[in-house]
């Protein structure tokens, strides 16, 4: 681009980056390698060094491989580039696409490399198996059969549930739930780990872990054997990537530049991945905080971060260029200080061997105020009042813009300590968002809704006592609205009438089929019509049966499949279907006034809690039906069949694995409220204030996962025994690294309370009174954080969709509820995409002909 | 290549790419009268669109235009699909979509201000004009669909001979500011949080054309709310349907779930969607 130079997009929008960031955006070939702390604007060097190779290297988006862990990560480098590539466009003119850019998390990209058609034979698209979530996953292997039939191939003895939880470093249990959950932490870890079950069955002699790899075999068989459909989960996603780009040599090509974001989050699959597209013109980035790794859980492990200068010589025979990035433009620099002087606090080298990069953060500014403070009661009743009454000051001496700047971080929402704190907050008139401190199934609007469902279906008996508290709970909730709507009474009693009519014309008609000697097998003809219409069911069964829609669709179905006539099963069934599903169900319950109000909070902006309560419902109602069938069956309805598979299993599942509360990806807090969040789900974040509510965080010993892993793959590592310890003291880095303007420390003293001894040293130099605070450093003018992303809008499915109802638009687009007939949306997707697939083959003919044009 | 040959291909993406949703969504099947109509799309657009579809050089074209800017501030990425034929020196643009042709020549206004904005867009981001455009409306005619039902082949040419599924679009003389501004606006409506239905009486009002062959006028309410799930909650849906207020004394609700309930595919649905397998059902329990 002629006459824009960096400097003059840099000066555009007041950035001054320093002497190593500019060095790490002006460096355009070969492996680079940025060791960044907290704060130092790592993703925004990547932004811009990403712009540069577009903007004044003439590299195509397409080209770029852009790289992160997490959804929120993805949304800001694809935002943030494309903000940036504005900048450049207003300066020149000249507007960049990034539509087709490779940039978003690890998953989304190897599933977009999965339809790439190049990597096939360019013309086909590429059958992509159905991705599992978490939450399928364990719905999959719940299932008695597939559960049952894993255990068997593993061949684990007489208890295999109680040898399979007991292994992997649970207490021992029998429950079904509990091996699940164990299988699948065991399953995802061997194919984070690229493990081939049979060829590591020869390098262990534990019987157990022979049972384990097997029944692991079993999984990945099971995932594949239907043809018509294939299913993967998220972490053999990127194996199914992996094999794509190594089956032949266009893998290494497809990409110019591999740009990785948060590397210290990479599992060894995901590295061989990078590696890979990288192997042919060697030019990766990856820029990560080994002190900032926090997804162990997931199969990650810092190593690959610690190691990837050998990796680069190793896997593409090149040094890698290191600049570390360190200089903290977020916090105050006795934030800074206090986390320096944390981290010092432990040993970091194991046998001659460091795990972590050596470095001291600099703060961009010195400043001599007091910036990290205590409250002066250590018992945990009154520091939560002290804590609580300072930030109802800060709040009202308008020291912060909004509530939502204040977070109070804790290593987990499950101790007591954020119950008291929120109590105390709320007591002064506070509100608190904890968007995973609840679980879903506890809400008011879900117990509503699945309330209706179990007096209008019944209530099974189940062997787990919470959850049958939950149900009579559920119930009373509902039985109280059925007292309140008279409307709603009477929608609910006929809803019983009709399911009980249902299965009694089923057995009715059943007995008719008996005694003229016909069986479910039968063709449907003249004779088992009769046989039918003189059952004495009622008259809604009988118009069906002799009706002249049945007789098309048999017509129908004899003119498609002549070898196939319909069944009296069919028949029987169709004829004691109920005419709605579960979601059908959900939205007709939405007229009534309990439900409806939902959506008239929602229609003005006044509020949108329970509306999103809602919309979760009704994608768990539709994950159902996914599973079963939409259509509810009277066969289905009887002998407790639905009520065991609707209440018993599926919501069952839901309320065993706690599964959190909507939450919307872009939009995080909503103002007005002050976050409670666990450390996890803070990081990539920064507040203007943190209070950090739980100073106790105890060591474990080594995890059976990482020791079996290890023992396996035999690749170098953390030490197993200190571990652990790492993990604790990064996550608290994480932590403190949050705080732009002050840092709230809880140490709770005395009965039953202990604060890690990490915290005392730094405390003790650190650490002032918040009575003493000096409150200038809180400056709500002084700007920090990325700001507003903007969002992409689409001409038809926001602007078109809004004009024609916006409250439609709502429901579909804003919240995300899903719908009960999907026909037009799969219609449409139906026509396109073999229109694109025709037009994509035209075009590879007319190229061919041309090829051999040429060639003769 | 014979045409029998490119039907064989078409009907063969079509049912892979059927197997694939089917797979990707689980049970939310088509219903069989959807599936053939889906499949006639398709065919007929190869039939009739012939010149197009073998000219096509870029399929599925994403645009985005960064950069815009709301009347409240706020910044915004404008984006499209669109196909594209580029020839030597001529660049045309086409819009597939799923709809009947009458109703696109009835709400012109709408698709002009799409594809005129798409092609704005395209010039900003690649530099050169496109010199013609159109919406493809890929919906056979119901003359159409019915003489193809009832096997008339002589009726099925006449009919084939006279639907023309491509509508042409004009430039408009005007500046797209007018559009701009409102697409802006929308956009802060939205992230206002501005989600009130429109009022009955827009409801009532005719918006689209029948396919059928009475051509006749269809109202908003039976073009956009029937498949709507948020009709059930919906205020002006209550009034429209009932023609009562909704929140009056008199309001019957009960009626009114009847009324909202018949979607008019049912039986359809039920047919294509049941599960005869209640063993599958119940392996999980």
């Amino acid at each position: 681009v002629t006459g824009l130079t960096l400097e003059k997009l840099w000066k555009k929008v007041d950035f001054v980056p320093n002497d190593d960031q500019k060095k790490a955006i002006g460096h355009v070939a070969g492996p680079l390698y940025l060791t960044a702390g907290p704060g130092s604007g790592k993703t925004r060097v990547l932004l811009w060094r990403t712009l540069n190779l577009i903007a004044f290297h003439d590299v195509s988006p397409e080209r770029i491989f852009l790289g992160t862990f997490t959804e929120k990560g993805a949304h800001q480098l694809r935002e943030g580039l494309r903000g940036l590539l504005a900048l450049a466009t207003d300066e020149t003119g000249k507007p960049f696409d990034i539509s087709q850019m490779a940039v978003g998390t690890v998953h989304q990209i190897c599933h977009r490399l999965l339809l790439r058609r190049e990597l096939v034979d360019g013309v086909r698209r590429p059958s992509v198996p159905r991705l599992l979530d978490e939450f399928s996953q364990y719905r999959f292997l719940t299932g008695r059969r597939r559960l049952e039939r894993l255990l068997e191939a593993g061949d684990f003895g007489r208890d295999p549930r109680k040898t399979i939880t007991t292994y992997l470093g649970g207490r021992p249990s029998l429950s079904r739930h509990e091996t699940v959950q164990a299988l699948i932490s065991f399953f995802n870890r061997c194919s984070e780990e690229s493990i081939d079950p049979e060829a590591v069955l020869k390098r262990t002699r534990d019987a157990t872990l022979k049972a384990l790899l097997k029944a692991y075999a079993e999984y990945l068989k099971t995932l594949s054997e239907d043809t018509d459909r294939q299913f993967t989960d998220l972490s053999l996603l990127q194996q199914h990537a992996y094999r794509r780009i190594t089956a032949s040599d266009r893998g290494m090509t497809l990409f110019d530049h591999v740009i990785v974001d948060e590397y210290q989050d990479t599992n060894p699959i995901q590295e061989k991945i990078y590696f890979r597209l990288a192997k042919g013109t060697k030019n990766i980035c990856v820029v990560g905080d080994d002190d900032q790794a926090l997804y162990r859980f997931r199969g990650a492990t810092v190593d690959n971060f610690l190691a990837f200068p050998h990796r680069c010589v190793e896997y593409l025979k090149t040094r890698a260029t290191v600049i570390p990035l360190v200089t903290n433009y977020r916090s105050r620099s006795g934030i800074v200080d206090f986390y320096n002087s944390f981290m010092q606090e432990i040993d970091w080298v194991h046998r001659g061997k460091p795990f972590r990069v050596k470095k001291v953060i600099k703060a961009h500014k010195r400043d001599k105020r007091s910036v990290v403070a205590l409250p002066e009661n250590t018992d945990p009743e009154s520091a939560a009042a002290e804590v609580a009454k300072f930030v109802k000051q800060l709040v009202d001496q308008k020291r912060v813009n909004d509530p939502n700047e204040i977070a109070f971080l804790f290593p987990s929402l499950k101790s007591p300590h954020v119950g008291r704190l929120r109590e105390a907050l709320e007591k002064r008139g506070l509100n608190v968002y904890a968007p995973r401190a609840n679980t879903f199934i506890d809400v008011e609007e879900a117990l509503q809704i699945f309330g209706l469902y179990l007096l209008i279906f019944g209530r099974p008996d189940h062997y787990h006592p919470g959850f049958n508290q939950w149900m009579e709970l559920a119930a009373d909730t509902a039985k109280t609205l059925v007292r309140e709507d008279r409307a709603l009474a009477r929608f609910v009693k006929d809803k019983q009438d009709e399911i009980t009519e249902f299965v009694d014309a089923e057995t009715k008609l059943r007995k008719a089929l008996t005694r003229a000697g016909l069986e479910d097998d039968s063709p449907f003809d003249d004779k088992a019509k009769a046989a039918l219409l003189k059952a004495s069911v009622p008259e809604k069964i009988k118009r069906f049966l002799g009706g002249r829609s049945l007789a098309a669709y048999i017509e129908h179905q004899r003119r498609r499949r002549p070898d196939r006539p319909i069944t009296v099963r069919y028949v029987l069934n169709r004829a004691c279907s109920l005419d709605w599903g579960v979601l059908d169900l959900f939205y007709h319950l939405t007229a009534f006034e309990a439900l409806k109000s939902a959506f008239d909070l929602a229609e003005d902006g006044t509020d949108e809690g329970p509306i999103c309560n809602l919309s979760l419902i009704s994608d768990y109602l539709a994950r159902y039906q996914e599973e079963t069938s939409p259509v509810i069956g009277a066969q289905f309805l009887r002998d407790e069949r639905f009520i065991q598979s609707f209440f018993s299993s599926y919501l069952y599942s839901i309320y065993r694995l706690g599964q959190g509360e909507y939450e919307d990806k872009q939009d995080p807090f909503p103002k007005g409220r002050i976050p409670f969040l666990t450390i996890h789900q803070s990081k990539g974040l920064e507040f203007r204030v943190v209070v950090l509510g739980n100073l106790r965080k105890d060591f474990v010993g080594p995890r059976k996962l990482d020791e079996i892993a290890a023992a396996l793959v035999g690749r170098r590592s953390e030490p197993l025994e200190l571990v652990s310890k790492f993990d604790v003291m990064r996550m608290y880095y994480v932590a403190l690294s949050r705080a732009a303007h002050l840092l709230v420390l809880c140490p709770y003293r005395g009965r039953g309370q202990r604060v890690n001894g990490e915290f005392e040293a730094p405390m003790e130099k650190h650490a002032s009174s918040l009575a003493e605070l000096d409150l200038s450093a809180v400056n709500p003018k002084e700007h920090f954080g990325q700001g507003e992303i903007p969002r992409p809008y689409s001409f038809t499915g926001d602007y078109i969709s809004y004009s024609i109802c916006p409250r439609r638009y709502m429901l579909y687009r804003r919240y995300n509820f899903a719908p009960s007939r999907t026909q037009t949306t799969i219609f449409g997707n139906l026509v396109h995409q073999t229109i694109e697939d025709l037009h994509l083959w035209l075009i590879a003919q007319r190229n061919g002909t041309r090829t051999q044009e040429a060639r003769t | 290549m014979t045409e029998e040959q490119v039907l064989q291909h078409i009907r063969e993406f079509f049912d892979a790419n059927y197997r694939q949703i089917l797979a990707a969504g689980g049970a939310h099947i088509l219903t069989p009268r959807a599936l053939e109509q889906a499949r006639q799309q398709v065919e007929h657009y190869w039939k009739k669109m012939r010149d197009i579809a073998t000219s096509v050089t870029e399929t599925e074209v994403r645009l985005q235009l960064p950069n815009q800017k709301t009347p409240k501030g706020r910044t915004f990425v404008i984006e499209g699909v669109v196909d594209l034929v580029r020839e030597a020196d001529r660049i045309r643009m086409y819009d597939i979509k799923t709809h009947y042709c009458g109703e696109v020549a009835k709400n012109l206004e709408s698709y002009s201000a799409q594809l005129n904005v798409y092609a704005y867009v395209w010039r900003e981001l690649r530099g050169n004009a496109v010199h013609e455009m159109g919406v493809i409306a890929v919906q056979l005619p119901g003359s159409l669909r019915e003489a193809i039902r009832e096997g008339r082949i002589e009726d099925i040419r006449a009919e084939l001979e006279q639907w023309n599924p491509l509508v042409p679009i004009p430039f408009t003389d005007s500046s797209l500011d007018g559009v701009f501004k409102r697409i802006a606006e929308t956009v802060d409506k939205i992230e206002d949080g501005e989600f009130a239905p429109p009022a009955v009486k827009k409801l009532r009002e005719v918006a689209g054309a029948d396919s059928g062959r009475t051509g006749a006028g269809l109202t908003f309410a039976t073009l956009h709310c029937r498949n709507c799930d948020g009709r059930f909650s919906c205020d002006s849906y209550r009034e429209y349907a009932l023609n009562a207020r909704p929140r009056g004394k008199q309001f019957d609700l009960r009626r009114y779930l009847d009324i909202a309930v018949d979607d008019g595919e049912l039986d359809d649905w039920i047919d294509g969607n049941i599960e005869l397998d209640t063993d599958r059902l119940m392996s999980d329990t």
